[in-house]
Order: C-alpha cells, then sequence, then structure tokens
C-alpha cells in the first residue's frame, strides 16, 4: 500500500473507481428492470383473473395518451369477458394517494357498475403494522361483491370496516375505487 | 460469657432456602387439592407431569455437568408445580412436560441455576408455551368472581390455579411468618386496586386465582426481586401498573403473566438505582 | 497444497465468522426461519463477499492507505446493489422473504473484516480461498439455524418446495418468532463455548 500519493492522486483513484462502481450497476440495472417489468405484468394478470373471478379473459382498452417512447397508448381499463366473449366487467389499476405515499389498488366491477368484485392491492407505501395491513386478506376479502352503495367505511354507514389507527389508508382505497368506477361510467 | 465473633447476619431465625421453597409447594397444595377435585383426572395428570418432570429435568442436568444434585431443596418441585398451576384445565400432558423441562432447562439452568436466573422460569415457560401452541394454551373461559362462593369456588376458572382464589391463603401465611417478603406483594396489590379503582374498572375480573397466584406467589420469587427494601416497593408498583396496563387492555389473567415477566427485565435496574449510597460517597 | 486447504477450513472452524468472529449475527438472527432464508442470504453474502475479496486484494496496492475504508465502502456496496436489483428481479419472492437485510449485507462486519483483515494484506489468490472459506462457514451456520429452527417451529424442512424431513409433533411456533432465534443461537453458541473450554482445559 502506498504511502505518499499525493492528493490529486487520492481523489483521482476514489473517481476512477466510483466511475466503475457507476458503470456495472447501469450494466445490471437494464436488465433487472425488464425483468421487473415482466415480472410486474405476470402479478398484474394474476390479479385480474383474481378481481373479477367470473372472467376467463381480459382485452385491454387503450386510451389516447401515449406513456413511453415505444409509442404504446395508456391502458385505461380491462374488459373481462367470459368463455362466449360476453362482458362480465371491468377490471382497473389506480394509484390514490395514500398516508405515506400511492398505493396502486387493482380493483374489479362488474359489467354493471352496481358491485365491486374483488381488491387487490398492487404496491403501496403505507406504515408497517398499521396501513401496511391493508395488504392483508382480512381486510381486502371485505371488499368481495359488496354493493357500490355498500362501499363506505362503517363509520360512514357502508360495510368496510376501517383498519384500527389507519383510517387515512383505508379511505384511501374506498376512494380509488369510487373514484375509478365514476370514471368508467364515462368512458366504457 | 462466650462472644460469637462471626460475619453478619448476626440473627439467626432458621430461615432457609429449602423452607421457603417447601412452604410455598406446602402453600400451594391446598389450591392443588381443589384443581384436582374440580377438574378430575386430567388435572391430577398435568401436576403429576409437571412436577415429576421438574425434578427428573434438574436431576438429569446436574448429573450430566458434574453439579451437586440440589433436588432435595424443593426448587424443581415448586417451579413444576407452580407451572402446572397456571395451565389450561384441558391442556394436554405433553405441554405440561414441554414447559417444565423449558422452564428447568433453559431458564433455570442455562441461567446459572437457582439465585442466578433473570426471569422466572415459570413466567418465560408459560409465555414461551402461549407463542408457541396458542390454541392450546387460550383457556376456554375467563373467571369472574361476583359472589363470596367464587371465591371460594369459581366454576369460570380457565387455567388450574383460578378454581379457588381462597385456597391461596397459604402465601399471605407464609408472608406473616416472614419465609416470604411482605413489600412486593403488598405495594403490588394496593397499586392494582388504586388504579383499578381509578380506572372505574370492575374489580370482579381482577381479584382472580391467576392474580392472586401473581401477587403472592411469582412476584415474591427472590431471585428476580430487588434486594434493597425501597427496590421492592419499586418493584411492587411496577407490578401493579403493568398488570393494569395490560389487563385493562386485555385480560388480567394473562395479563398478570405479562407483567411480571416485564417487571424481571428492570428488576436488576431498580436493585441498582435504590442501592444504599456510602457515606459520603456520590452513589452509584 | 495445504496451506490452501488450511485457508480454507479457517474460515469454517476458528475463523467461522459466527462462533468464532461473532460477525454478523444481526441477519442470522432475522432471516433463520428457514433453510431456504437461510440459503439465500448466505447466498447473496457469499456472492459480496468474494467478489469483494478479489477486487480489494488485487488493488490492494493501488488504494491509498489514507481513504482505504471509504473504497471498501463503494466496491461492496456495488456488489450489494448488484445482488438487490438481480435478486428484486429474479427471485421476488425470496428478496420479499429478506427484504432489509439484502441492502443491509453493506454494513455485514463479516465482509468489511474480511476485505480490512485479509484482503488488504494478501494476494488474489488466498484472498479468494479466504472468503470461500468463510462464505461456506456462514452458510453452514445460517443452515444449521434454519433447519433448527424450521424443524421445531414448523415441524418439517422444506426449501425451494421440496420437503425434506417431516417430523409429527406439534409445532412450537415460538421457535419461527425472533425469541427463537435468540434462543437457538444461545444454546448453539454455549454448545461451542462448552467444546472450546473443554479442549483448551485438556491443553489442545
Amino acid at each position: 500500500m502506498s504511502k505518499d500519493d499525493s492528493v490529486i492522486l487520492i481523489i483521482g483513484k476514489m473517481v476512477l473507481i466510483s466511475v466503475i462502481a457507476a458503470a456495472l450497476l447501469s450494466v445490471t440495472y437494464g436488465p433487472t428492470q425488464a425483468q421487473l417489468k415482466i415480472n410486474y405484468d405476470i402479478a398484474q394478470k394474476e390479479a385480474l383473473l383474481e378481481i373479477v373471478p367470473e372472467a376467463v379473459d381480459f382485452e385491454n382498452v387503450y386510451g389516447d395518451k401515449v406513456i413511453n417512447e415505444e409509442g404504446d397508448l395508456e391502458t385505461l381499463y380491462y374488459r373481462g369477458v367470459d368463455a362466449s366473449g360476453n362482458t362480465v366487467g371491468y377490471a382497473f389499476f389506480r394509484d390514490q394517494v395514500g398516508s405515506q405515499g400511492m398505493i396502486q389498488v387493482a380493483g374489479g366491477v362488474d359489467a354493471q357498475f352496481t358491485r365491486i368484485t374483488g381488491i387487490t392491492i398492487m404496491k403501496h407505501s403505507e406504515t408497517p403494522g398499521l396501513g401496511a395491513l391493508i395488504v392483508s386478506p382480512d381486510f381486502t376479502s371485505q371488499f368481495k361483491d359488496v354493493e357500490m352503495n355498500n362501499l363506505m367505511l362503517t363509520s360512514d354507514g357502508g360495510k368496510i370496516n376501517s383498519i384500527t389507527g389507519a383510517t387515512i389508508s383505508s379511505q384511501a382505497v374506498i376512494d380509488a375505487l369510487r373514484g375509478q368506477v365514476d370514471d368508467l361510467k364515462k368512458q366504457v | 460469657m462466650t462472644l460469637t465473633i462471626s460475619a453478619p447476619p448476626h440473627k439467626i431465625k432458621g430461615v432457609t432456602v429449602d423452607k421457603i421453597m417447601w412452604g410455598k409447594v406446602l402453600a400451594l397444595v391446598p389450591v392443588s387439592l381443589v384443581a384436582i377435585y374440580f377438574f378430575g383426572l386430567p388435572a391430577l395428570g398435568i401436576l403429576l407431569a409437571s412436577v415429576i418432570t421438574a425434578v427428573v429435568t434438574e436431576a438429569g442436568i446436574q448429573k450430566v455437568f458434574k453439579q451437586k444434585i440440589t433436588i432435595a431443596d424443593g426448587h424443581a418441585v415448586m417451579i413444576g408445580l407452580m407451572l402446572a398451576l397456571i395451565l389450561p384445565y384441558d391442556a394436554p400432558i405433553w405441554i405440561a412436560v414441554m414447559g417444565s423441562f423449558f422452564a428447568i432447562a433453559i431458564v433455570k439452568h442455562a441461567y446459572g441455576g437457582i439465585g442466578s436466573y433473570m426471569f422466572n422460569p415459570v413466567l418465560v415457560s408459560w409465555v414461551f408455551l402461549s407463542l408457541s401452541w396458542t390454541t392450546i394454551m387460550t383457556t376456554k373461559s375467563t373467571p369472574h368472581i361476583v359472589a363470596l362462593t367464587d371465591l371460594i369456588l369459581e366454576n369460570g376458572a380457565g387455567i388450574l390455579v383460578g378454581v379457588s382464589p381462597i385456597a391461596l391463603i397459604g402465601g399471605v401465611v407464609l408472608i406473616l411468618m416472614r419465609y416470604v417478603e411482605w413489600r412486593v406483594p403488598l405495594s403490588y396489590f394496593v397499586t392494582t386496586l388504586v388504579l383499578v379503582f381509578l380506572l372505574k374498572d370492575d374489580l370482579s375480573y381482577v381479584i382472580t386465582g391467576a392474580y392472586l397466584f401473581g401477587v403472592l406467589f411469582i412476584a415474591t420469587d427472590s431471585a428476580t426481586t430487588p434486594i434493597t427494601k425501597k427496590g421492592r416497593i419499586i418493584y411492587g408498583i411496577v407490578c401493579g401498573v403493568l398488570t393494569v396496563m395490560y389487563g385493562y387492555y386485555a385480560s388480567y389473567v394473562t395479563g398478570t403473566f405479562y407483567a411480571l415477566m416485564l417487571a424481571n427485565c428492570i428488576a436488576p435496574y431498580i436493585e441498582i438505582k435504590t442501592l444504599p449510597k456510602p457515606f459520603g460517597g456520590d452513589g452509584e | 497444497m495445504s496451506k490452501v486447504l488450511d485457508e480454507y477450513i479457517r474460515g469454517i472452524t476458528t475463523d467461522n465468522p459466527i462462533f468464532g468472529l461473532v460477525l454478523g449475527l444481526c441477519p442470522l438472527l432475522a432471516v433463520t426461519t428457514s433453510v431456504e432464508n437461510g440459503i439465500g442470504m448466505a447466498a447473496g453474502a457469499a456472492f459480496v463477499l468474494i467478489c469483494s475479496n478479489v477486487i480489494i486484494s488485487a488493488l490492494r496496492k493501488q488504494i491509498p492507505a489514507s481513504v482505504r475504508l471509504p473504497i471498501f465502502i463503494i466496491i461492496i456496496a456495488t456488489f450489494v446493489t448488484i445482488v438487490d436489483m438481480s435478486m428484486e428481479a429474479f427471485t421476488p419472492d425470496m428478496y420479499t422473504q429478506l427484504g432489509v437485510f439484502i441492502p443491509l449485507i453493506v454494513v455485514n462486519c463479516i465482509i468489511i473484516g474480511r476485505a480490512e483483515a485479509y484482503a488488504n494484506k494478501n494476494n488474489v489468490f488466498y484472498s479468494l480461498i479466504d472468503a470461500l472459506g468463510s462464505a461456506t462457514g456462514f452458510l453452514l451456520v445460517l443452515v444449521l439455524m434454519g433447519a433448527i429452527r424450521e424443524i421445531l417451529g414448523t415441524g418439517a424442512i422444506a426449501p425451494f418446495g421440496y420437503t425434506l424431513i417431516t417430523v409429527p409433533i406439534n409445532p412450537a411456533t415460538f421457535m419461527i418468532m425472533p425469541p427463537g432465534a435468540f434462543l437457538t443461537i444461545a444454546i448453539l453458541m454455549a454448545i461451542v463455548n462448552y467444546r472450546k473450554a473443554k479442549k483448551l482445559a485438556r491443553g489442545g
């Protein structure tokens, strides 16, 4: 180990190592991001089947907005069809502001927009032990086959029990569903 | 006249470890008998299994590690008996065996044996069993003392010791005979009563067999209480506050045990803080 | 040849990261709820340990003494980030299980310890052997802990979907909870130290 390195040399060496490190990381970043996208798509597909249980297949319904450089269009919602091709419901993904960050809710609604067929939480950054409990089956299973006019917290006269100490997160999930169903009514 | 020159203590009362342990065992016999009478053979099975396992484990460990075999001091018998008494009456025999083995082998001997363990073996073993086999350890009923007869025979007892709060009177006798320190149980009991009164909680759920057992037998375990007089009063208050905290929001039966175990954690700290200062010194 | 073997065995026995040096207890206690998680954690740590040991050893004549720790950290952090990103992408289930302990490999004392104590002073080949030895030692302890806790806590050992052993006991959930980790490591450590003391007493 050399003892008499000058300051410039030391800084130079550190910069060089950092540059190499950054290069290595960027090499890893590409393929892992691609794989993450594949994982997300798979998770999305599984979620779709779960939230609209009557559907066997889904069709993407695109909007006009271009979301990436390849010119892909934004997916507005997914139309769930049964074996004979009839529309049995709609599925959607919606980002909603929770108490700590964005919550991405996947929800399904029947074709007449009268009831929610199921939900699952795709992503969130809520407080562990409190808001994070929105992913627990105890919470999400309450949304299965709940009528739209009961889609409120029990404190507001609805049928959804809020998570103790995490009303904001619970309310955010409900807001996401209500907001998106209202949007869907206009889009379909 | 002959003067005896010796190191303190100078007053010899004739109270030895053996006598305290066997005294506690004796004081627990009435409640055990009531439990056997009330719950029948399963209770007898749990009691026997627990005590025998405790004694065999202690003897086995001391044999393996070539220590003096101390089963005659009654400590193992006491641990086994106390553990059996806080088990649910419908617990399978292997729960008693497991818990008793855990209490003696891990919590007592792995920590250095009698006088050295940090936590009361009975409590830690109970927590171990409760966390591991929650469904078995959850009691099927909650005791509720509404009438004077419930103090003598409580029908709603979930655990063995809950059957008859009055049968625990032996614990009071031990205190009166000075076998057991009075400061911890008294300050513990008074704190609980005061807090329960302040919170307007229902006293009939508090004065259960489990709670009295905690006050008279578990909290007074000498290895896990501070040695100073002031420390013991503080320790009793801490026990009381924790018990009410748990009891108010959950159940006074399990609350007592969890509270006492947490109080065990801070007992050494209380002891250090309350050691008398040497004259002229700045303490600590 | 025998020196190579000695250097390798040393990482498993006397310089075992857990029982010899008592390093890396935090990931050990946190992730060993099952054999599978133990293997995953050990694999991640092994990759970082081997890569950083080799690189640091290769660069040891070039690294200025005054800033060697920042440079070690840059090198280690780079490999940890690679592991982190790769595991998130390719083994998402295990990534969820191990959680924050993957990024925390950066501050795992085993890695910086081997870098400072060994790779910084020895050539590339021996640093590689040393890293392999330490990694094996760490892996063995993690698997042992994971196996004990999994078998007592769930009644079976089932890594990666293959059920290896099933025992007909009523599993003690306690063992896969955090207190079970402390209890297991305490008992294992006591056994190891008891044997060490006995060996010393015999004059070994």
